[in-house]
């Protein structure tokens, strides 16, 4: 059960919702179909990055439409992609003549609108490119790197993203930089059931996990979720960017637990971590447990991977 | 008759809106189990659409309607579905003339660049478990019909859909969400597929009718 007043209107009244509560903020792309909203008084002369995907997952997207994040986001129904004449009118909308980097996790319906929607605005004389973010280890298991769907890694990629954005980065460059943190970031999703089992890989359309065990503590929870991406990494890396996203079922007082334990076992294998934060990111299943997602990062890519402060979450 | 009337088109395009607002809840049940579970409210969403714009407007031209469909289906859907089936009918609308009827090997070409046009857009080809596997061979069969009645020609599409449909349930998927679960979704229709074949089938029937 959830507390709406109808599944259809849900959506649309969440998004006002998100307006009243911090007014000034951002505004609403008029759109017949669709949801998306951007931020008001954005800086000029920038490449604008935009982050899209399907509906009713925690504060993605909507409330990724805040500085540092993105410039504006724009959602589809619940579980389903956004269309891509309402990522084309964001664009269209957003555009300060540098171009406009769409960011949009790697599945067929993203794919599919996000390069409709570039060419709508190929059209129009609109510079656009996308990038597919690819983090989670538990998918397309034993083929390309291509072929992984994308989970809360994202984050970390629009962060890097408009940064790179804000300093006055071509489109070329800004996409390079958000590239290069997909390419360096994984994920995977740790989930335990009632009968206190936990599972390692679970799709969140109901795909098979990779592992599952018993439930024996905390540490070793985190032990395992982390070993899966360590050993997802060509080499191990020397420093990382951490990002716990707990799940519907957890609560905050459990993912500082998981925080500081994985912290704590990342530093006794010699990773430096650079940057963690825990939150209620992608909270996609309706289970306990929690994202884990791992970006490596070396001296250039650090500089890109600060705290943002949205209003009603950290990243 | 080989040809077929702009407001015969607009018949058929009602008539598959309705088919397939109210087989949603099947749809749903396959998606659910080998894939997200959003195409069937997607495809009820954009058909919804699709049918109040209909019963709204007139279109003087083949083409015209052609483009007034695709579009509202990749405006109102989202998902994947929205584009596939937006460019089912968007991809050939230029082997459609200007006109307020279009013969079926007109119809047969306009059909086939819509599957190719899908093709190229999906990164994608028949026997992936995809809504592909009933279209291919719907256009082939328009293709290869040489008769002259309009609804023996989407007979023939209907049956080859639907053929094609059945088989996908053998396949195992290589594209989309589904094909994480491997062996897993054997035995099941692709929905896509299942859904192409819905349409071909009201094509069928709004023109038989018609006769």
């Amino acid at each position: 059960m959830r507390m709406f007043n109808s599944t259809e209107s849900a959506l649309d009244e969440a998004m006002n919702g998100v307006l009243t509560a911090d007014p000034g903020r951002c505004e609403r792309l008029e759109t017949e179909y669709g949801y998306g909203i951007y931020r008001s008084n954005l800086k000029e002369n920038c490449v604008r990055v935009i982050l899209n995907g399907g509906g009713g997952i925690g504060p993605m997207w909507v409330g990724c439409a805040a500085e540092g994040l993105s410039d504006g986001i724009v959602h589809g129904e619940f579980d389903s992609a956004p269309n891509a004449y309402t990522i084309y009118e964001m664009a269209k909308k957003l555009d300060a003549g540098k171009g406009v980097l769409l960011i949009t996790n790697n599945y067929m319906g993203d794919y599919l609108n996000n390069d409709m929607a570039c060419e709508l605005l190929a059209y129009d004389g609109i510079e656009s490119e996308v990038c597919l973010i690819s983090d989670d280890a538990g998918s397309a298991r034993g083929r390309s790197r291509s072929e992984r769907g994308g989970m809360s890694g994202i984050l970390q990629v629009a962060k890097a993203a408009v940064k790179a954005a804000s300093e006055g980065k071509s489109l070329k460059e800004v996409k390079a930089v958000a590239d290069r943190f997909n390419e360096n970031t994984v994920s995977v999703t740790a989930l335990y059931d009632d009968d206190g089992n936990i599972s390692y890989g679970a799709g969140f359309s109901g795909e098979p996990p990779l592992v599952t065990e018993e439930f024996t503590g905390a540490d070793d929870f985190v032990k395992h979720g982390l070993e899966i991406l360590l050993d997802d990494f060509e080499d191990i890396p020397e420093k990382i960017f951490l990002n716990i996203s707990r799940m519907r079922n957890t609560c905050y007082a459990e993912s500082m637990v998981i925080l500081q334990s994985s912290v704590r076992f990342l530093e006794e294998k010699g990773i430096k971590v650079c940057g963690c934060t825990a939150g209620s990111y992608f909270d996609v299943f309706e289970q306990g447990g929690c994202i884990f997602t791992v970006t490596a990062v070396d001296e250039d890519m650090e500089a890109y991977t600060g705290r943002v402060s949205g209003y009603d979450f950290t990243v | 008759m080989r040809t077929v009337d702009v407001s015969v088109m607009h018949e058929m395009f009602i008539s598959a809106a309705e088919c397939i607002i109210e087989k949603e809840p099947y749809l749903t049940e396959i998606d659910s189990i080998i894939g997200d579970g959003d195409h069937g409210t997607g495809m009820k969403r954009g058909f919804t659409a699709v049918k109040g714009m209909l019963e709204r407007n007139t279109y003087d031209s083949m083409p015209e309607l052609a483009k007034a469909v695709s579009i509202e289906l990749i405006r109102s859907m989202g998902g994947a579905s929205g584009v596939i089936f937006g460019t089912m009918f968007f991809g050939g609308i230029s082997r459609l003339t200007e006109d307020s009827k279009a013969d079926i090997s007109e119809l047969a070409d306009y059909f086939y660049e819509g599957e190719k046009a899908i093709e190229k857009r999906g990164k994608s080809s028949p026997r992936q478990k995809t809504m592909l596997d009933a279209l291919y061979p719907a256009v082939c069969a328009m293709k290869a019909y040489d008769g002259d009645d309009a609804a023996e020609f989407f007979e023939a599409a209907w049956r080859a859909a639907a053929a094609g449909a059945e088989e996908s349930r053998n396949l195992i998927s290589r594209k989309g969400r589904s094909s994480n679960f491997g062996d897993e979704c054997i035995g099941l229709p692709d929905p896509g597929a299942v859904s192409t074949s819905i349409l071909f089938e009201a094509f069928y029937n709004t023109v038989k009718q018609m006769k």
